[in-house]
């Protein structure tokens, strides 16, 4: 492993007037289990590096696993062949981070027996004659972040975690599937209850019925609101979309109901949490929704004054030190006037109850309009769960249609990750008080 | 080679090394201005071993690392007792394959091209508000050893442009993304030029018409499927339905099912990665020569793509459709190039009904497999009235069960068009489409409108 230090002194060796350097040191293990066949267990080590060098106020970039000489002088080479950079200000200098502690030594000691036994456990549990396949994977990662800059950032975060999928499949006349993701610090699974769960989910959605089109009241479950929230929502809050005028919101536009607030704060000690964004800046709260109004954008150091959002991703690869920052929401906490699910159902005459969607991702991410397919649900009738409900559609726009009309929430609170975004969201169900069904 | 070699002597009954290359270099600018100019370089290893029935998996960076975990892995894969997971073997050989760039990224002036696109597209309204180009050229070069004694060594270059014209009046947005890519390098955009500036220009147009357009119906209706959504359909739709990773796990819902009729009569559907578009490759990441699969022929389903271990369990042929993203992913089963053979209908004839929706370009879908249903979206709508396409709508989603749609085809083009697809199963891929119009009838279309 090369130290970070010596490959910004190389940088500067060769040209460049200030240069960040960013590596990533990770062990993992990863099992899949598949009842009949297909099990697989698997166990890595990487470290990977990003090299940001400015030349006469150009920027390059170079991401490497290895043969650090050449990327080296490939940023440099790229950083002088480009035209400088009228945003490009400089690497933020150093300031005091809170340090939040995302590491627990026990996961580097799990053996992968014991994930397999447990795992075992889990694709036990959803066992039943009506259940025709089903699997579940486990991942254990233990990583250190460590980011540097000729501004004399200089900081360092080990994190560990682990998260675990489980996906089943009833079949009977019709099909049901349940699905269920967790993640965490530490290595702290209810393996057998998240297996029951899931077999419960599959079964409980067989003996589908039709709903009728038209608006309806609609409760979405916590990951497919998070799914709606981070694809439909979300981009229109991003620094970068705001300063190419892709996003049609502005500061103190009305977006949301009076008592939805949507915050990003990664200063928590969970898989959620950071204590700096991917440019050394130490991680803030941010309001994005509050008194039904924007408060504020996300940025990085580029787009404006930073809030500690610089993220390193791509859409659908999530943070990885492959692209440079931008700016990027990674723990969204949504919360307004609560109470319990059963409350919820009970205050919906004629609806929907949402647990499983796909398309999602597919929203348009400057408009807001959405149109998801419901893969999972159940009609409400009069206040209760009278039936499974056949495959429908659910469309709007994000900031006129969804948001403004959210009633309540549950207490009950989940947190989901985002597949297209960086993004986990910590939401309870949302009642929505009118939204376009299609069937 | 040594690793390979003690993994037998520890009881391995298969092993197989890929040493994986892969270098992307993109430049993005946005609103006139280079953002980013930057060269990724994955490296490294992927060890597998098949011991008892069961794989243990090894990544790492560095070569070295190997002989370290060979052990742990070989206790992982004899930990997941109970297996019998078999493979189908390939036979010994050494083989060279290539095909790379006439013009390298690196060394092409790729600003003049683009900021003459960009020109092209301010050009037509004055409501644009931002262009996002990406383009991206790839270098991925795989050194395969199995124990079969068999030393596969490929490079293959590929390059991709995408822009995002976003127009916007006051609050409202209108939005189109448009993809290109192929073989080779700079080459392949420079040689389409006047092609792709015809087509950024239409959707410029676009973007701004969908500004004020009204939104799509939530209704059935008979519709026309652009060439980008008639991949996108059979990808989503079928194509991930026939990938055997799910029929083996008992997922999908055309388990079962060769033999019977699951589309159309008009449909024959192939898989061929030979086809020298943007999911070519000649070998897989398991070191198996691709093969061209009849999926689905004259609405019969045929095949299914395998892997070494789904073609070992269904006891079909290798076809050489397991691929990995980059060295430290496992491959899949992935498909490679979506072929749609054309029919007799010319685009007016597929226009032909009385009322329905021309559904435009994608916007990314979905499919649930073990349900049989798939979702997917549109950057826009046209309505056609009376055989003619009228006037713009915003986009919208489509959704059914598989089977079900696939059987509604009624009508499939006269001429194919080359799409450059991309792919998420847990892993990002590179995959084409060869395909023409279609029309079905009487599909669930979910619009904002009423």
């Amino acid at each position: 492993m090369v130290e970070v230090d010596s490959i910004l002194k190389d940088a500067q060796k060769r040209g460049a007037q200030e240069a960040e350097v960013i590596s990533e040191t990770s062990m993992f293990k990863y099992v899949k289990v598949t009842p009949g066949g297909q099990n697989q267990a698997i166990l890595g080590e990487n470290t990977r590096y990003a090299l940001r060098a400015v030349v006469d106020g150009a920027v390059g970039f170079a991401y490497f696993t290895g043969n650090v000489e050449d990327a080296v002088k490939g940023a440099i080479s790229l950083a002088k062949g480009k035209e400088k950079s009228e945003r490009w200000r400089f690497f933020i200098s150093d300031r005091p981070a809170h340090h939040l502690n995302l590491y627990r030594k026990s996961v580097e000691d799990i053996p992968i027996e014991q994930v397999i036994t447990d795992l075992e456990v889990t694709c036990e549990a959803t066992e039943d004659e009506k259940i025709t396949a089903s699997n579940a994977g486990c991942q254990l990662v233990c990583s250190t972040v460590e980011i540097a800059n000729t501004s004399g950032v200089h900081r360092q975060e080990s994190r560990s975690f682990t998260s675990l999928w489980v996906n089943c499949r009833a079949a009977d006349a019709d099909y049901g599937m349940g699905y269920s993701y967790k993640y965490s610090l530490q290595y702290d699974f209810d393996f057998l209850g998240i297996g029951n769960q899931v077999k419960h989910h599959a079964l409980r959605q067989l003996g589908k019925q039709k709903t009728e089109p038209g608006k309806k009241m609609v409760i979405l479950a916590p990951r497919v609101f998070s799914n709606l929230l981070v694809s439909a929502a979300l981009p229109s809050f991003l620094g970068n979309n705001v300063l190419r005028q892709r996003s049609a919101l502005h500061l103190g536009r009305k977006v949301a109901s009076d008592h939805l607030a949507i915050v990003e704060n990664p200063l928590v000690e969970s898989p959620q949490g950071r204590s700096f964004d991917d440019e050394g800046v130490p991680s803030t709260t941010v309001t994005l929704v509050d008194n039904a109004r924007v408060q504020n954008f996300l940025y990085d150091t580029y787009c404006g004054e930073t809030t500690a959002s610089g993220i390193r991703y791509a859409q659908y690869h999530g943070r990885s030190l492959r692209y440079v920052p931008r700016p990027c929401a990674t723990s969204l906490s949504v919360t307004g006037e609560s109470a319990s699910l059963d409350t919820l159902i009970s205050e919906t005459k004629d609806g929907l109850l949402v647990i499983d969607e796909t398309n999602a991702h597919a929203s348009q991410q400057h408009t807001g309009l959405f149109s998801i397919a419901v893969t999972g649900g159940f009609i409400i009738k009069n206040g209760e769960i009278s039936a499974p409900v056949k495959r429908c559609m659910v469309s709007g726009l994000a900031f006129e249609d969804l948001l403004p009309n959210v009633v309540q929430l549950s207490n009950k609170r989940e947190l989901h990750r985002s597949f297209v975004y960086p993004t986990y969201v910590e939401t309870g169900h949302v009642l929505v008080d009118s939204l376009r069904i299609t069937a | 080679m040594d690793i390979i070699d003690n993994a037998g002597q520890q009881g391995a009954t298969y092993a197989d090394l890929r040493h994986d290359i892969k270098k992307m270099y993109t430049l993005v600018r946005e609103s006139r201005k280079t953002v980013n100019d930057g060269v990724q370089i994955d490296a490294g290893f992927c060890l597998r071993v098949l011991v008892d029935g069961s794989w243990g998996v090894g990544i790492t960076t560095t070569r070295e690392k190997l002989c370290t975990l060979l052990p742990h892995i070989m206790q992982s894969a004899r930990a997941l007792k109970g297996n019998d997971t078999k493979i189908k073997e390939a036979p010994s050989e050494t083989i060279k394959s290539e095909k790379k760039a006439k013009k390298r990224f690196v060394n092409e002036d790729k600003l003049d091209f683009l900021k003459g696109l960009e020109a092209s597209v301010y050009d037509q309204t004055d409501r644009i508000s931002s262009v996002t180009a990406v383009l991206t050229a790839i270098e991925r070069s795989l050194y395969i050893f199995t124990s079969e004694e068999r030393m596969i060594k490929t490079s293959v270059d590929k390059i991709s442009l995408r822009i995002v014209i976003t127009c916007k009046e006051g609050n409202t947005l209108g939005s189109r993304t448009i993809r290109w890519g192929g073989l080779g390098g700079m080459e392949y955009l420079l040689e389409r030029e006047d092609t792709i500036k015809e087509d950024i220009i239409q959707a410029a147009r676009e973007a701004d018409i969908l500004i004020n357009a009204e939104h799509a119906p939530s209704a059935s209706v008979d519709c026309v499927l652009s060439p980008a959504l008639t991949g996108m359909f059979l990808h989503e739709a079928f194509g991930h339905a026939v990938e055997a990773d799910s029929i083996t796990s008992g997922r999908s819902v055309l388990t079962g099912k060769i033999g019977e009729k699951v589309a159309a009569e008009c449909v024959t559907v192939k898989d061929d990665p030979t086809l020298p578009i943007f999911g070519y490759y000649l070998y897989d990441h398991e070191g198996v020569k691709a093969q061209p699969v009849i999926v689905v022929k004259d609405g019969v389903l045929h095949s299914f793509l395998h892997s070494r271990e789904t073609a070992a369990l269904l006891d079909a042929t290798l076809t050489g459709h397991c691929k990995a993203e980059f060295y430290s992913n496992i491959p899949i089963v992935r498909q490679g190039n979506t072929v749609l053979n054309p029919q007799d209908y010319s685009f007016p004839e597929l226009l032909d009904v009385k009322e329905g929706l021309f559904l435009g370009d994608t916007a990314g879908g979905q499919a649930s497999i073990g349900e049989g249903t798939f979702t997917f979206g549109t950057q826009y709508t046209r309505e056609i009235q009376n055989g003619e396409l009228g006037k713009y709508l915003k986009g919208c989603s489509l959704s059914g069960a598989v089977t079900e749609t696939m059987k509604k085809i009624d009508a499939v083009g006269k001429e194919v068009q080359a799409i450059a697809g991309v792919c998420g199963k847990g892993q990002m891929d590179l995959q084409g489409w060869l395909v023409p119009h279609i029309r079905i009838r009487e599909v669930m279309v979910g619009g904002r409108g009423g």
